[in-house]
């Protein structure tokens, strides 16, 4: 049985206008990931890796071009639709982690369920689940001020699997930690990939990173030159 | 398992522990000062008006463009005028009153130069704790409040306007002056003999006061008749001024409220622009990040509105203890006011940094430094 395309760009433009000259980032991308799938979009830096990541995550509207998540274009929906589909069915992890520095790990993860509209109780049962399936269930009354490098990511990676996204977009998830650390996220996102099912699209420029992933998919110039 | 919860406007303010004690403060002072300063007006125009209302009198007669602040025009009446109102219909009783005030220590006290036989007719008689009632020229009553602040007693001395009277009385305080001497007395140290400031009037039954006052100003014109039962409420309707006052600083407050918020939470999304980036990308939408800043504003004023009570109770009884002759009137309508004015100045002053925040660009702010 074929699996089901989760995420599609067709043709997919940005241009960036810097006082009177247009720059073009991203120049017709189009690019297919299944369902289940753990992807690696690598490239120089200024290639346009991130520009596609925010793009693909409903986070900048394209100058031209389709994005279908889950069947809807993310390209004709208004901004609060939009905003609903990044809550829904998009789970973010960020090089510098982005957690919320006032907020424990627990209450971190618990923002994302707020935001997705889930009241307390029956959610922190999910949450002390998902901080063990990231390891860190006896941390999770610590700030991230509290936690080493490899853990704030851990937790970033449980914060946005918490609303169990259609797909996980990581951009340069290992680029601030050590080795050790880097080694670590990469064997969860294996996990998750392989017991979840979860679809990772993950950004970064370092070949052994990229390595890790079922596919390779290479920028340059804001194009596609390999898949 | 000690887990602290997701709650990002409380977690926001303890985190940031100075910026939230300012903040506080600030709005605290704003009702402090409201409450205190309207505490301290009620609490004189209620004087006022409850020692007039104490004196019994039924009637209270001043020239139609004297003030109810009594002692601020003195002889602007002829004496002979009580003649004319005794001799109208219903009424019993008529005691003419020279008003003038004092200054003690720096505070200004009201002095009432009476006949005390009459005074005593037209109402409930002037109750003395200590000493007996006016009888010679240099002579003056104290009320015990005033008698108590400057540790006289029947017996003493006390120099006005540069002359010596001797302590004769203590009364109960609240009715009338604090300061009794005899009329002509008075009269004469203001070379204002033969004239008064007002009439206390007592008529035959109760049912007759509205039409007796009636009947004086239709009778004698110039003269304003009040009937002294509804004075508190018609002073305070008529006082020139002071529901502008009340008005100006309630809105002193509220604006005080508006600025400290708005600059406190203006600084804080600057501050927090990425955190809000963030939220923003996990798909907070518009409405969650305006109802964060504004609940971190709201909680900010509640605070403060709470140390102000605090504040208020502190500063009455200072002031109290060095003024122990001030009155200071906080009542729970004003409490209510004050606090209400304080979370609506916040909620004001939050919206522009809750609605700038939610129009941030997601991208740019997850890149802020």
């Amino acid at each position: 049985m074929s699996k089901k395309t989760i995420l599609k760009a067709i043709d997919v433009k940005v241009d960036y206008q810097i006082g009177k000259v247009t720059v073009p980032a991203l120049r017709g991308v189009n690019l297919e990931v299944q369902e289940g799938e753990f992807v690696a979009i690598m490239g120089p830096s200024g290639c346009g890796k991130s520009t596609l990541l925010h793009v693909l995550g409903g986070l900048l509207h394209p100058t031209s071009g389709q994005v279908i998540l889950d069947e809807q274009d993310l390209c004709r929906v208004r901004d609060a639709e939009l905003t609903k589909i990044r809550r829904e069915k998009i789970g973010f992890v960020f090089q510098r982690f982005n957690l919320l520095p006032t907020l424990t790990a627990f209450g971190n993860i618990e923002m994302a369920l707020k935001i997705n509209g889930v009241r307390n109780g029956a959610s922190r049962s999910d949450i002390l689940n998902m901080l063990q399936l990231v390891g860190l269930k006896n941390k999770a009354s610590h700030k991230p001020a509290e936690l080493s490098i490899g853990e704030q990511q851990r937790v970033a990676i449980a914060r946005a699997l918490i609303n169990k996204p259609s797909l996980l977009l990581a951009d340069e998830p290992t680029g601030n930690l050590d080795s050790a650390s880097s080694e670590e996220i990469l064997k969860l996102f294996l996990d998750l990939n392989k017991r979840l099912n979860q679809t990772i699209l993950m950004i970064t420029h370092d070949k052994e990173v990229a390595a890790h992933s079922h596919r390779i998919i290479t920028m340059r110039d804001g194009q596609i030159v390999q898949k | 398992m000690e887990i602290s919860m997701s709650n990002l406007p409380l977690s926001n303010i303890l985190q940031r522990k100075v910026r939230s004690l300012i903040s506080i403060l600030a709005v605290a002072l704003g009702i402090s000062l409201l409450l205190i300063l309207i505490g301290m007006t009620k609490g004189t125009v209620n004087d006022v008006a409850r020692r007039l209302e104490n004196v019994g009198a039924d009637i209270l007669v001043q020239r139609s463009d004297s003030s109810v602040f009594l002692g601020l025009k003195s002889g602007v009446l002829p004496m002979k005028l009580q003649e004319k109102i005794e001799a109208i219909p219903g009424v019993k009783a008529v005691a003419p009153v020279m008003t003038w005030t004092a200054s003690l220590d720096g505070s200004i006290q009201v002095v009432y130069g009476i006949q005390p036989e009459t005074f005593n007719q037209v109402g409930n008689h002037l109750e003395l704790l200590e000493g007996r009632l006016l009888k010679g020229e240099k002579e003056i009553i104290l009320d015990n409040r005033l008698a108590e602040a400057r540790h006289l007693d029947v017996g003493a001395s006390l120099d006005l306007w540069g002359t010596t009277y001797t302590v004769v009385g203590i009364s109960k305080a609240g009715m009338g002056a604090r300061i009794f001497m005899p009329l002509e007395t008075l009269q004469k140290s203001l070379d204002e003999e033969g004239r008064v400031s007002l009439f206390f009037v007592r008529c035959e039954s109760l049912d007759l006061v509205k039409s007796v006052a009636g009947e004086i100003e239709r009778q004698i014109k110039g003269l304003k008749a009040y009937v002294l039962e509804t004075f508190v409420d018609t002073m305070m309707r008529n006082l020139v001024g002071l529901n502008e006052f009340l008005m100006g600083t309630t809105s002193a407050t509220l604006f005080i409220s508006f600025l400290v918020i708005l600059l406190a939470m203006y600084t804080t999304i600057l501050e927090r622009t990425r955190e809000i980036g963030i939220l923003k990308a996990m798909g907070a939408s518009k409405g969650f990040i305006i109802g964060s800043i504004i609940l971190e504003s709201i909680l900010l004023c509640l605070a403060g509105v709470i140390v102000g009570y605090g504040l208020t109770f502190i500063l009455k009884k200072l002031i109290q203890t060095f003024y122990p002759l001030l009155n200071i009137e906080i009542t729970w309508y004003w409490i209510l006011i004050s606090g209400l004015v304080g979370i609506l100045g916040g909620l004001l002053g939050s919206f522009y940094p809750a609605f700038r925040a939610a129009k941030q660009d997601p991208i740019l702010a997850l890149r802020y430094e």
